[in-house]
């Protein structure tokens, strides 16, 4: 799916709304409620290292892997909603996130989770502060650079390990 | 004279009283007590369900060391009885008697597989899924959304507390986790009361009123059939099925 950024407001206009004959459920479904994202804080050493707790509980890994590289354990049998192999997230390839790549989109994209794929909504499990904590952390595994990486580097931190009891990485 | 009359024309009255309330009480048992019960059985010889292997997930082969798992779509006892077939009422029922029922059925997932298989429900009716394993899971039924049933997907990491949903139109849904990929069940949305077999392929529907009813059975390998059956009060309704395995 390329990019139509050529298209005037207009244009971008007519498309929704002729996308939107297509199925009934733009008329029959009401949208659901927005997520509240809280204000970003600071990115701190203990926040990253919280991050990677919440990585750990939740088990991200499992799909991601441990560094991020798509390589969970569950990785190579994820099939989308029409049956279709898919590949989750891979954190270290510099791909393009698909929901957009701000902080705050990230945070969103594992609140809401990301429909006709496995990824899950964690709005249940993973407490709005929190969720700044595993956006940092998360960040510390892409290969740009950021505040975040070099704290990271600085602070050792190491890859979660699946096998350590719970609240001990 | 006059206190014969009153006495004769009192005990009348209480007479037609009681056997009034008698009439009444049992109007009203009678539709709290009507049931459809029956058996569903297998002629043939069950297909043959793959043993899982879990070896991706070290907590799920740590749990199941001393049973064999293996896939459940078809589960038939040795008497050749059907499990987790779900009976409903398609036709028949009015008003009242096809509003959601209270309880809250609880759907779980234990030992890296779904207990039950397959979770009947009403329309509208609240039911949980909870978690008893500590390894994450996520629950992702995948209805058809031109129902009205809109999919959704949750995490269940170790020690999530319970997802309570329901649903919005009648279908059956499939289930599954997308971590475990063996892991695949079935949420059964109906209108009306609804039972699902035993082990034994045995089950009752219970909270009928009296009355004249197609019910119809569902498995999800050999589809569905249906039966007329006659419900009266202190005479529950049978109707048996037998799917034919392939």
């Amino acid at each position: 799916m390329p990019q139509w950024s050529t298209f005037t407001k207009q244009q971008r206009a007519d498309l929704v709304a002729w996308v939107k004959h297509f199925s009934p459920r733009f008329v029959n479904e009401k949208p659901g409620t927005p997520i509240q994202i809280p204000a970003e804080p600071e990115v701190t050493a203990d926040r990253i290292k919280a991050g990677r707790e919440v990585f750990a509980r939740v088990q991200c890994w499992k799909c991601h892997g441990v560094e991020g590289r798509a390589n969970g354990p569950s990785a190579s049998t994820l099939q989308d909603d029409l049956g279709r192999p898919i590949q989750p997230y891979n954190f270290t390839d510099g791909s393009r996130l698909k929901c957009g790549s701000t902080d705050a989109d990230i945070y969103r994209i594992f609140m809401t989770g990301l429909d006709g794929t496995p990824m899950p909504s964690f709005a249940d499990n993973i407490k709005p502060d929190e969720a700044w904590d595993l956006v940092f952390y998360l960040r510390s595994l892409m290969p740009e650079a950021s505040k975040e990486k070099a704290m990271a580097k600085q602070l050792g931190l190491k890859p979660v390990d699946p096998n350590a009891p719970a609240g001990q990485q | 004279m006059k206190n014969r009359h009153n006495l004769a024309a009192f005990l009348t009255v209480a007479v037609l009283v009681c056997c009034g309330a008698l009439l009444l009480n049992q109007k009203v048992n009678a539709a709290g007590e009507g049931k459809i019960t029956g058996t569903v059985k297998l002629d043939g010889t069950a297909p043959h369900m793959k043993g899982i292997d879990m070896s991706k997930d070290p907590y799920c082969v740590k749990v199941n060391a001393n049973t064999s798992p293996h896939m459940e779509n078809v589960v038939a006892g040795s008497g050749g009885g059907l499990e987790n077939v779900v009976l409903y009422i398609s036709e028949g029922l009015s008003g009242a008697a096809a509003a959601p029922a209270t309880n809250v059925p609880v759907f779980d997932q234990k030992n890296c597989q779904y207990t039950p298989h397959v979770l009947a429900m009403d329309v509208g009716q609240t039911f949980k899924v909870t978690t008893s394993d500590q390894t994450a899971h996520n629950i992702h039924p995948n209805p058809n959304p031109m129902t009205g049933n809109i999919p959704w997907n949750q995490s269940q990491p170790p020690g999530a507390p319970p997802v309570e949903k329901s649903w919005k139109a009648p279908e059956m849904i499939e289930v599954k986790c997308n971590i475990h990929p063996w892991m695949h069940g079935w949420f059964a949305v109906v209108k009306g009361p609804y039972a699902t077999t035993d082990a034994s392929g045995n089950y009752t529907i219970n909270n009928v009123p009296p009355g004249n009813y197609t019910v119809t059975a569902w498995q999800e390998v050999y589809g569905t059939q249906t039966q007329k059956v006659t419900v009266a009060a202190g005479a529950p309704g049978k109707a048996d099925f037998t799917f034919k395995a392939k």
